[in-house]
């Protein structure tokens, strides 16, 4: 058996100082903390699996070229949400394609690039109907509500950089977008 | 049901529906292997791909043309696909012979640039590189 370790979480900074000198368990913790955020950034782009792997592997290498220029440690998931907002949106512009509208209010048709989800990961009828009716929400709040859905949870201020929309906007359009998802589902 | 109720079903599904996948977070958790603290950062300083035309190895399209810049030294690239991988066709500035290496996703590619600068890398797996020569490195760009 493992001897007992310190449960502490060292924070954002030590974490950094260490994994700048190449201490591997620092980055991996780092990885575990945010891999959820930069992750959900990519797909609330609706990016397909291999540009959304290409999209967080880019803004984890960007984190090791840049790790000894963060200033502001307690803004790193801000910064990476950042990092992954801009890389997915020169992929978007790349390819041609157009990022979601801002405009919650704009209606849009379900994604035509998306991929359809592993039906076998939806247990029930229910967890299906709910999916769809995720999917056919305006680009907007798919976007909005896919970057929340992130595990563990960001920050509102994680959430304004990965959606380049101000913090005070989130939580009423967050409110909003669930209202409308909410009245679309049979209960 | 409260738009909370909701929120919490819908965080219970997409949990499932669409997680980190596996591979994802492996190549994140291995990425500080390629950690290069000495070297000079090139900037990409130029980029065909957002300049006008959509181009780009998956979205088919006309080859892309990027250049690099740290200090005196430019290195300018043409990317093209080679069947399941990208071949690039590179040219250093100012021109001469060096030792080039090319990052990618699944390893590295070592070449040499010619007399002229010229060098050829075929075998790059599309995806985030880098280029590094003469102890500078370029910023990684997904290619």
């Amino acid at each position: 058996m493992l001897p007992c370790v310190d449960m502490a979480e060292p924070n954002n900074a030590t974490l950094l100082t260490a994994a700048c000198g190449g201490d591997q368990r620092s980055w991996e913790a780092i990885v575990h903390r945010y891999a959820g955020l930069v992750w959900s950034v990519a797909r609330s782009y609706r990016l397909g699996s291999a540009d959304a792997a290409d999209v967080s592997q880019a803004t984890w290498l960007r984190l090791v070229e840049h790790m000894a220029d963060i200033r502001d440690s307690d803004r790193l998931g801000a910064w990476l949400a950042t990092t992954a907002r801009r890389e997915a949106l020169a992929l978007l512009r790349r390819a041609g394609r157009d990022a979601p509208a801002i405009d919650p209010t704009e209606l849009d048709p379900p994604d035509a690039s998306g991929e359809p989800v592993d039906q076998r990961l939806l247990r029930t009828e229910r967890d299906s109907q709910l999916w769809q009716a995720f999917g056919a929400l305006p680009s907007a709040c798919q976007q909005l509500l896919r970057v929340l859905l992130a595990e563990p949870p960001p920050s509102y201020a994680e959430a304004s950089a990965a959606l380049g929309m101000p913090v005070g906007s989130i939580g009423p359009t967050r409110a909003r977008c669930l209202n409308t998802l909410r009245r679309r589902l049979t209960p | 049901m409260t738009i909370e109720e909701t929120w919490m079903e819908l965080r219970d599904v997409a949990a499932r529906a669409d997680p980190v996948p596996a591979a994802v977070l492996e190549a994140a958790l291995e990425a500080l292997r390629w950690r290069d603290p000495d070297a000079a950062l090139a900037q990409l300083i130029a980029d065909s791909a957002t300049a006008g035309m959509p181009v780009g190895i998956r979205s088919g399209g006309q080859p892309r043309l990027l250049t690099f810049a740290a200090g005196d030294l430019t290195i300018e690239v043409e990317v093209s696909p080679d069947g399941p991988t990208i071949r690039l066709v590179g040219q250093l500035v100012p021109p001469g012979p060096a030792r080039v290496r090319v990052d990618h996703r699944d390893g590295t590619v070592e070449v040499d640039a010619d007399q002229i600068g010229r060098f050829i890398a075929p075998g790059v797996v599309p995806g985030p590189v880098r280029l590094s020569c003469q102890g500078t490195t370029t910023e990684w760009t997904i290619l």
